[in-house]
Parts: structure tokens; C-alpha cells; sequence
């Protein structure tokens, strides 16, 4: 996007902007450094935001949680405009190295993830079973099958368990989110086209997404920031197929959690009551909300493409969250249903020794029912 | 027989160069050249200025010289000027209604000044049209109404107490209704008052007792206003005198009654920082001194048990058998002073008010201020009764924000700026004091002063919006905001959250507004008739605005516009009678079948149908011509045109229309 583009596209917002500074008092980023959403509103109204220094540093620490639009009084859109500048930067050649490492992988693995010629699928055990003439496809994610394999798992027992029969991409290929997350529209626009592709070509009545990025690239990215809408089949997140197949549901050691609202998922997305009703259904699992949840639900810090820049920040984010927020709810376990927040939440749990177990959704309910 | 020979019309036509508005665009000579030949034209000529005296008296000279029977002015919008030369031509001799405007500036040469020529010829069509629906003007009557020479003013505040009092000194009767049990209003929970640091009631009560002294007020407490008809000079309203169960006479107020009652409930009067018992004085300056029963918790009322109040009471003044009693009353004006209540912050879910019991309001800090509220003066936590170290003040808490009411409300930077210094002065001199704004409004006399000085005393202003209060880990409150002057991200522990929240129309403004029939805002405050030029007046004469009602204000602009609008009613009451304009709907009896559509459609119910009898006919559409306000809904929504509006009949607009269209030397 060009700055003529920016100028005109956001000038409402850029002039409406008082900088009474909510926003930045509500970051998850700048809690854990000196990055100012409000001062990235500031440098366009001044017109300072061209400055390579500028835009090789700020727009990039965002992890477009949107919380700050939540709170902000005129309800400014304040990450579409860190969107527009990334796009600005890359442009401008201004962008971190890895921006364009990260396409680089992408186009190689069709996946964010470098698999050194591995299949996609390699890790998740038992191995996925395609069934015969389903109507259902179980579009699995690149996070979700090499990083958190046992999402995968966990969310196959469920739909086998309900007789839900489904298959399988034959070389699924990257929903392009993260690309989407680091401005590069034009080349997930492409893939994005063959992704609209290969699930027409499918021919299901009905997708099960359970990677909550795949699921708002789905439903929300595609149409409204690349223009490409998904036809022919209707897109469920997992949480929404979970919640419609529940009965006799219980745990054999009682449990209490408590919900992280994900960023992609809960905001984005606009899904909060399914993941609750879940939980709430489930036989001694007791359910305790965090004082900020649902719309100002605080982010784990692993969203916006922030991990690909920085492997410190998001896991500072999340020790904050799980330390302040969860531990003082004397909780057994947190549950979430991003493969993101669960890697981010799960990763920083363990190195910094937080004595709490991370779930997914998926596997809280694969606990309840037999193979 | 003969026919008598029609008269032949006589039209002057008065062409206006509005110095160089209309001139320096339009060909004036070249128009009134063309005027002078338009059929029944007999005099046609132009002026520098036809609104200034000399131009007014030429239209005066030219009547009476040249016998015209119909005069058009041809210069600006009639919003403007149709009043100034009505009264023209009618102080020489001609009735007011045989006068035609013709606009040709903001028609004509304000939108079209590239183009001249095609200006004049736009022109001349106008002024054609205007001489054709000249040529069928008819002289309209006015007619006078008698006056009822008093006022009623709904809602006891300041605004209303000041209202009163102007138009009660003046020597008329006014009846001051209002439906709480003390007048007084919002201003008698204030405590103190800014910049003067004046103690509220101290002001307040001298209003109160003169306003209870005067003999041409009667006080209604307790009551609500439940109908209005009318029109000005003469509105009916009906006003329910809500049951008090004490007799006003015999009460003498000495509290034995409430020291006994065993009922305890939440203190609306306190915000709910207090109790209260079932029967109780709003306050202990209340006027009238009377106390009342509020039935809803009286457990004599609704379950039959107790009066343990009749007992105890000296003075046999409680009796249960009070019932609402309606009485209906006459008046000429009536002035809305309804006033204002706070905005409820529980919505915003991030300041967590009404989950964290150390979040409150400013009124709320107020009640706690007053030596005779809840905690006898002292601020402490509601969570634990301590005394609070560290405050946070958090302005425009659903003010000037998108997601509640998007205005300003004025008065909340001063209050909280009033409380700040009340706090270091009275309670703690070494309480901290944050207070987060993202701009101070300090726009009344002395209000920057008194900024000042807080700064200068210590209150911390830091420039901010909150982002959130939470609970934290130790179970303080936490908040979290950025002091946008550093860009520093500050996390505050404060002991006391207060919300400056702003100020919202009185829950009872929506029902009477629909009543009275006046127009709201999108905030449901009433709506003046213009925002400069008609402040107090509301676009049903006879009624009028002041105070918070109108929108929020501070007392010295409520008392201002109570005052305007006392004048404004008193110019309405202060004659016996009254003219009023007869251009207005007319029904033609023959053709109106009954349908009612015309009743549905006339927003002012201008309009009556008397019942049908059974198996008679039934009456025709009637206009109550004193309050029909000449909109032409009725006519236009009329399915067999049997309404016309006088003055815009159909037979005057087709002319003035093909006046218009036709070409310039086509024959009209």
C-alpha cells in the first residue's frame, strides 16, 4: 500500500485520534518494551511515518489482538493502520529480513514451517484415515499438524467417536495467514485463489478448521483483505462442530480451568460462547473466568507474526498473562483453542516452570470420550 | 341580471439588489423591466435595499399612490424578511396575506453567479410564478384568544425554582410541580459548589424557602404531570398527586415516625451509599418538610403488618388511606425544567463499576462528602470502611466516547476538580490525588483559576485515558494507563476509583416530551426551536425550556436560561388575549368522508372527528384552529382533498407553478 494510499484510506482515522493513549495502556507489546501503538497514530498525523528507522521497527511489534480497538472510545480500527504500514515498509524495502525469508519458506514448504522434504502429516499419530464418500473435509493447518500434532489427534478421536466421517487434503497446502499477518496481500492473495481452489475441488457441504488462524483467514481475511471468497462449503472452527456433538461428557479426575479467549478466535472472529458452552457441559470441570476475557481478553503474544521476528517478546507476553492473570486463580490447567496461544502458552509454562498444565479445547474433549 | 364587472387586480412588483448579493448577478433594471409587462402588473421598480426603511417606505408610497390590492417582493429567502414586509404592507392598508415573496438571492444569484444570464432568466421565472400566485391570494382573518395568565413549571430544581420565582415576582401564578417528595432537585446533593467552593445547600435552601414563602407559587411535590392538552393561553394539564400517607398539614417533621419504622432500603437520594427507612424526608432540608411513605417497602401497605409509624406519629398525620388523586389545572405557559440525572458506568465493562465495590461515581464521593450523608462526611472504601490513601479519577467515563454518549457533559472536569481539592482540604491533606483526562474543559468564569490552583495544590493530573481496573493479584484495585506526556505505561494502585461520569436527560423526559409533543435529540434532551436566536423556545408555542432538560450545564448556565425562560413565558401569558394567524388547514365538509387519516398524520393533533353515533353519520374532519401550526401534512396526506391549507391552496400552487414553467413570453 502506497502512502498516498495510507493517507487517504485511513484519514478518518488519523484525524479522529485524540492520543488520549488507552490504546497503548491496553498493548500486550508494550509491556514488554518501549513500542507505542498510540505514537504509530502520532507519526501519521505528522506525516513522520516514511522515515525507514521508523518503519523497519514499530509497525512490526504489533500482534494485531485488537484490544486496543475494544477500548479505544471512537472504536479506531488502530491495527488496520499497522497492516497498511507494513505493507508501506515492505514497499519501501524498510521491512525486517525475515518478512521475506518467511515467503521464501512458504513458497518451498507450503507451509510456514521448514519440513526438510517430511510429509505435513508425519507427526501426527495414529496416522489420519480418509473415509470413504464423506461430505466432511478436516482441514488440518500447518500449525496445528507439525507443531501441536496431538490438536490433530485429539479432534479426530472426537469426530470418529461421533461417527463423523471425514477426509483429508492430499498435500494441503499454507492457508497463508502468516503471510497475511506481515502484509504480503499480493502473495497470499495467490495462494489464497488455490486454497478457494482445492476445496471447491473437494466437494464437501462442510469444513472443520481446528487452527482458529486458518479459520479467520477463512472467514474473514480472504473476503475482506484479499477479496477471495471460500464458495460451495460451509467453514465450521472446531469449537462450533465440538459444541454441536456434546452429550455424556465427563472427566475421570475432576478439574478446574479457566479460558483464553484467542485473539483470532474470540475478536477476530467473534466466537466466544461456543468454546464455554463446551466446558461448561463437561462433568467435574469446574470453569473460572479471568477478570479480562471475552472481548478484553488479554492476547498470549504469539499473534500478528510477532514469533517469526522476535522468539523473546511473545514468550515475555505470555509469562505475564499466565503469571498474573491465571496463576492467581488457583487453577489446575488453562485451556485455549488456538494452536498459536497453545504452543506460545505451553512452551513458556515449561521454561519458565509455571505450575500449570495448557490444553486445548480438542483435548479436553477427547479426554471424555473412549477410543 | 348583470353580472357586476369583476374588479381588475392591481400588482406591484419590488425588485431587491440586496446591495451587491443579488446585482452583481442578476440584470435587476432587465427584471423589473419584464415585471412591468406581466398582465395585472401596474407598477414595477427596484431598490438598493427593499428590507431598509426607505425601501419599506416605498412599498408604503407605491400602495397608496398606485391603488395596489397585491404586492411582490422579489429579493431574499422568506425565512428572512416575509415578517418585515407583511407588517409593510399591512400598516398600509392591505391585509398581510396579499404579499408574495419572490426569492432570488439564495435561489437565484448566491447559487448561479458564474452564469448572469441564465440568473436574470431564472429570475424572471420566479418572479412570474410569484405574480401568478399573487394574482389568487386572499385576504386571511386573524383571530384573538383569551389567556390564562399563569405558568406551569414541571421539575423543582434550580433551573425550575428559578423559573418560578422570576414569573411569581412578575405578579402571575405559577404551579411548581415536581415528582420527587422535596424540591430541590440534583443541585441539593452537591455538597459544594465550583469554582466558589460555595456550600450548596447554603445557596440552595434560601431559593427553596422563598419559593415556599411566595403566595403566587403553589408547590406540587410528589406529583407527575400525566396529560397535556392545549395550546397556548390554554393548556389543560392533569398532574397526579402521588399518595404520601402523611398529611402535609398535620406533619411537623420531627423524624419519630422514621426512628421507629423497622423497614431499611437502598438510599436513592444517597446514590446508594446509605439506607434509608419506608417512610423518610429526602433530605433534611427537604421542601416540603413532610415526610412520606414509600409504598412499595412500606410492609403496612403491601402486607398489612406493622404501622408501628401511625402509633409513635404525635401529630396523627400518617393516614394509609391516602390514595394518587388527579386534579387538572389551566395554565397559558408551561417551562420544562426536568433536568438531568448521572450517566450509569456499569456498561463499561473495563472500569469494573458495580463489580469492585471501590468504584464509584462523583455523585456517589458527593454523598459521602455531605455532613449529613451516609458516612457523615467522611470518604471511605465501601469494600472495607478504611480510609482511602490514593484516588484515581477517571474523566469522561462514558463521555466522549462512541460506545455511550458521545458529548461532553461540562460540568464533570469541574466537579472532579471541586472534589480533588474538597478531598486535600477536608479529609486528607496528604491523600494522592490521580486524575486522568484527556482534555481539561475549563470554559466558565473562574473555571481556569480554579484549575489551577488544584495543580498548584497537588492534585496529579496526568494526561490519559484508563485502560482498564482490575482486581490484582493481592487483591488491590489495579489500573493500568499511559501517561501520554512521557509514553510511559503507568500502573496505578489507587484505594479509591472514582468515575467522572456525565450527565444524562431525567428518565422522565421521554414520556413527557411525547406529551408535550416536542422534539429530542438523539440523546433524548428536548430540543430548542434554534440553537442561537431561539434557545429557550421549543417549536410548540407556549412551551419552554431550561436547564439541564435542554442538555448538561453548570448552575449559573441553568439559572441564566431559567431566567430566559421566564421572560419567554411571560411575554406569552402577559396580555389577556392573544392574535393568532388563520393561515391554516380548512376542511371542506362535503368532500371529508370520515377516514381519520388526517388525525394520524398531524403531528401538533390539530385535528378532531366527533364520535359516530350509532347508525348516524358521522361528522366531518374539524381544525382546532388555535393549534393547528400550518405544516400542510393534513392536505397533503388528505386522500379525497378535502383539507387545504390556506394560503397554499391547490389553485395558488398550480399557478405559481406554471408561472414558472411556462416560457418567458408565454401568456399566464
Amino acid at each position: 500500500m502506497s502512502n498516498e494510499e495510507i493517507t487517504e484510506q485511513y484519514k478518518e482515522l488519523i484525524r479522529v485520534c485524540a492520543q488520549c493513549g488507552t490504546c497503548t495502556a491496553s498493548c500486550p507489546t508494550k509491556e514488554v518494551s518501549d513500542f507505542n501503538i498510540r505514537k504509530l497514530v502520532r507519526h501519521l498525523q505528522l506525516e513522520l511515518h516514511e522515515d525507514p528507522e521508523f518503519l523497519k521497527k514499530d509497525p512490526w511489534l504489533c500482534t494485531l489482538c485488537f484490544r486496543c480497538k475494544e477500548l479505544c472510545t471512537e472504536g479506531l480500527e488502530i491495527p488496520k493502520l499497522v497492516w497498511a504500514l507494513r505493507e508501506l515498509a515492505l514497499e519501501k524495502n524498510a521491512a525486517p529480513k525475515e518478512v521475506r525469508e518467511l515467503l521464501d519458506i512458504v513458497n518451498e514448504n507450503k507451509s510456514p514451517y521448514v519440513l526438510k522434504g517430511r510429509e505435513k502429516t508425519s507427526r501426527i499419530t495414529p496416522p489420519l484415515e480418509s473415509s470413504k464418500d464423506p461430505k466432511t473435509l478436516f482441514w488440518l493447518g500447518c500449525t496445528p499438524s507439525i507443531k501441536a500434532p496431538n490438536i490433530i489427534s485429539s479432534t479426530a478421536k472426537v469426530m470418529n467417536n461421533r461417527g463423523q466421517k471425514f477426509k483429508i487434503l492430499k498435500d494441503e497446502p499454507c492457508c497463508g495467514e502468516p503471510l497475511i499477518c506481515l502484509g504480503l496481500l499480493d502473495e497470499a492473495k495467490d495462494i489464497a485463489k488455490n486454497v478457494a481452489e482445492a476445496i471447491k475441488g473437494a466437494g464437501v457441504e462442510q469444513v472443520i478448521v481446528p487452527c482458529s488462524g486458518c479459520y479467520n483467514a477463512f472467514t474473514k481475511l480472504y473476503p475482506e483483505m484479499l477479496g477471495v471468497e471460500l464458495s460451495g462449503a460451509e467453514v465450521l472452527h472446531s469449537s462450533q462442530f465440538l459444541e454441536k456433538n456434546l452429550n455424556n461428557l465427563k472427566l475421570e479426575k475432576p478439574m478446574k480451568v479457566t479460558y483464553h479467549d484467542p485473539c483470532t478466535l474470540g475478536r477476530h472472529a467473534g466466537i466466544y460462547d461456543e468454546p464455554r458452552k463446551i466446558l461448561e457441559k463437561i462433568g467435574g470441570l469446574e470453569l473460572i473466568e479471568m477478570d479480562r476475557n471475552r472481548e478484553f481478553s488479554s492476547c498470549c503474544g504469539g499473534g500478528g507474526g510477532l514469533p517469526s521476528l522476535n522468539q523473546k517478546m511473545p514468550m515475555e507476553i505470555a509469562e505475564r498473562k499466565l503469571s498474573r492473570e491465571v496463576l492467581p486463580l488457583g487453577v489446575d490447567a488453562l485451556v485455549t483453542s488456538c494452536p498459536m496461544c497453545y504452543m506460545n502458552f505451553k512452551f513458556t509454562a515449561t521454561k519458565k516452570k509455571i505450575p500449570l498444565k495448557i490444553f486445548d479445547l480438542s483435548e479436553i474433549v477427547a479426554m471424555c470420550v473412549q477410543d | 341580471m348583470k353580472k357586476p364587472k369583476k374588479e381588475k387586480i392591481r400588482i406591484g412588483v419590488f425588485v431587491c439588489h440586496c446591495g451587491a448579493n443579488i446585482a452583481n448577478t442578476v440584470d435587476v433594471k432587465d427584471v423589473v423591466k419584464f415585471a412591468r409587462k406581466l398582465p395585472d402588473v401596474t407598477f414595477a421598480m427596484d431598490h438598493q435595499f427593499m428590507c431598509s426603511e426607505d425601501g419599506q417606505n416605498s412599498i408604503s408610497d407605491a400602495i397608496s399612490k398606485k391603488k395596489l390590492d397585491r404586492v411582490v417582493v422579489a429579493s431574499c429567502s422568506p425565512r428572512l424578511h416575509e415578517h418585515t414586509f407583511r407588517v409593510t404592507v399591512a400598516d398600509a392598508g392591505l391585509n398581510p396575506y396579499q404579499f408574495e415573496m419572490a426569492n432570488i438571492r439564495e435561489n437565484v444569484s448566491w447559487v448561479h453567479h458564474s452564469e448572469p444570464k441564465k440568473a436574470t432568466e431564472k429570475a424572471k421565472h420566479i418572479v412570474k410564478g410569484a405574480v401568478a400566485r399573487a394574482k389568487k391570494l386572499e385576504a386571511i382573518d386573524q383571530m384573538t384568544v383569551p389567556v390564562t395568565q399563569s405558568v406551569l413549571v414541571i421539575g423543582g430544581g434550580i433551573a425550575g425554582i428559578q423559573a418560578a420565582l422570576d414569573v411569581a415576582d412578575m405578579g402571575f401564578q405559577v404551579t411548581l410541580v415536581d415528582k420527587k417528595p422535596s424540591i430541590g432537585g440534583n443541585m441539593a446533593r452537591l455538597v459544594e459548589t465550583f469554582p466558589t467552593g460555595d456550600c450548596a445547600m447554603c445557596i440552595l435552601s434560601p431559593k427553596m424557602a422563598e419559593v415556599a414563602r411566595n403566595p403566587a407559587i403553589e408547590i406540587l411535590t410528589y406529583s407527575e404531570v400525566v396529560d397535556v392538552k392545549g395550546y397556548i393561553g390554554n393548556f389543560v394539564v392533569t398532574i397526579r398527586k402521588k399518595a404520601r400517607y402523611v398529611d402535609k398539614k398535620k406533619c411537623v417533621g420531627c423524624g419519630d415516625c422514621s426512628e421507629k419504622c423497622p423497614v431499611e432500603v437502598e438510599n436513592e437520594w444517597d446514590m446508594g451509599m446509605g439506607k434509608r427507612k419506608a417512610i423518610y424526608l429526602q433530605f433534611p432540608q427537604a421542601l416540603p418538610r413532610t415526610y412520606v411513605i414509600d409504598k412499595k417497602n412500606c410492609i403496612k401497605i403491601t402486607k398489612n403488618k406493622c404501622g408501628v409509624c401511625k402509633k409513635v406519629c404525635p401529630a396523627d398525620a400518617i393516614d394509609f388511606k391516602h390514595k394518587d388523586k388527579d386534579i387538572e389545572l389551566k395554565v397559558g405557559a408551561i417551562i420544562v425544567a426536568t433536568g438531568a440525572q448521572e450517566f450509569d458506568p456499569t456498561g463499561i465493562l473495563e472500569y469494573g463499576y458495580g463489580e469492585h465495590e471501590d468504584v464509584i461515581t462523583q455523585l456517589q464521593l458527593a454523598r459521602m462528602m455531605d455532613p449529613s450523608g451516609p458516612t457523615e462526611g467522611k470518604v471511605i472504601k465501601p469494600s472495607d470502611e478504611k480510609i482511602p490513601k490514593k484516588y484515581l479519577m477517571i474523566q469522561c467515563a462514558g463521555s466522549r466516547d462512541e460506545k455511550y454518549n458521545p458529548y461532553c457533559s461540562r460540568v464533570c472536569c469541574m466537579s472532579a476538580i471541586k472534589h480533588a481539592m474538597m478531598i486535600l482540604s477536608e479529609q486528607d491533606p496528604d491523600a494522592e490525588i490521580y486524575l486522568a483526562y484527556t482534555d481539561i474543559r475549563s470554559f466558565g468564569k473562574g473555571y481556569e483559576e480554579y484549575y489551577k490552583r488544584a495543580t498548584e495544590e497537588g492534585v496529579r493530573f496526568v494526561r490519559s485515558k484508563i485502560a482498564e481496573v482490575m482486581k490484582g493479584s493481592k487483591g488491590k484495585l489495579v489500573a493500568r494507563l499511559e501517561d501520554t506526556d512521557v509514553g510511559e505505561v503507568l500502573t496505578i494502585e489507587p484505594d479509591l476509583v472514582v468515575l467522572s461520569t456525565g450527565l444524562v436527560p431525567d428518565e422522565s423526559a421521554e414520556n413527557l416530551a411525547r406529551m408535550l409533543r416536542l422534539e429530542k435529540d438523539s440523546y433524548n434532551f428536548l430540543t430548542e426551536r434554534h440553537p442561537k436566536l431561539a434557545p429557550v423556545d421549543t417549536k410548540i408555542d407556549g412551551i419552554y425550556l431550561c436547564g439541564c432538560a435542554q442538555g448538561p450545564k453548570d448552575i449559573p448556565d441553568s439559572v441564566a436560561q431559567a431566567r430566559a425562560a421566564a421572560v419567554a413565558a411571560l411575554k406569552a401569558i402577559s396580555k389577556k388575549e392573544i392574535t393568532m394567524n388563520l393561515a391554516i388547514a380548512h376542511v371542506d365538509e362535503g368532500l371529508c368522508n370520515q377516514c381519520g387519516i388526517c388525525i394520524e398524520a398531524c403531528p401538533y393533533e390539530a385535528i378532531e372527528i366527533e364520535e359516530k353515533e350509532e347508525g348516524g353519520i358521522g361528522q366531518p374532519a374539524s381544525v382546532i384552529e388555535a393549534v393547528c401550526k400550518s405544516c400542510g401534512i393534513c392536505a397533503a396526506e388528505c386522500p379525497t382533498g378535502a383539507i387545504e391549507l390556506k394560503h397554499y391552496t391547490t389553485n395558488q400552487m398550480i399557478d405559481q407553478i406554471d408561472g414558472i414553467c411556462r416560457d418567458l413570453n408565454e401568456k399566464i
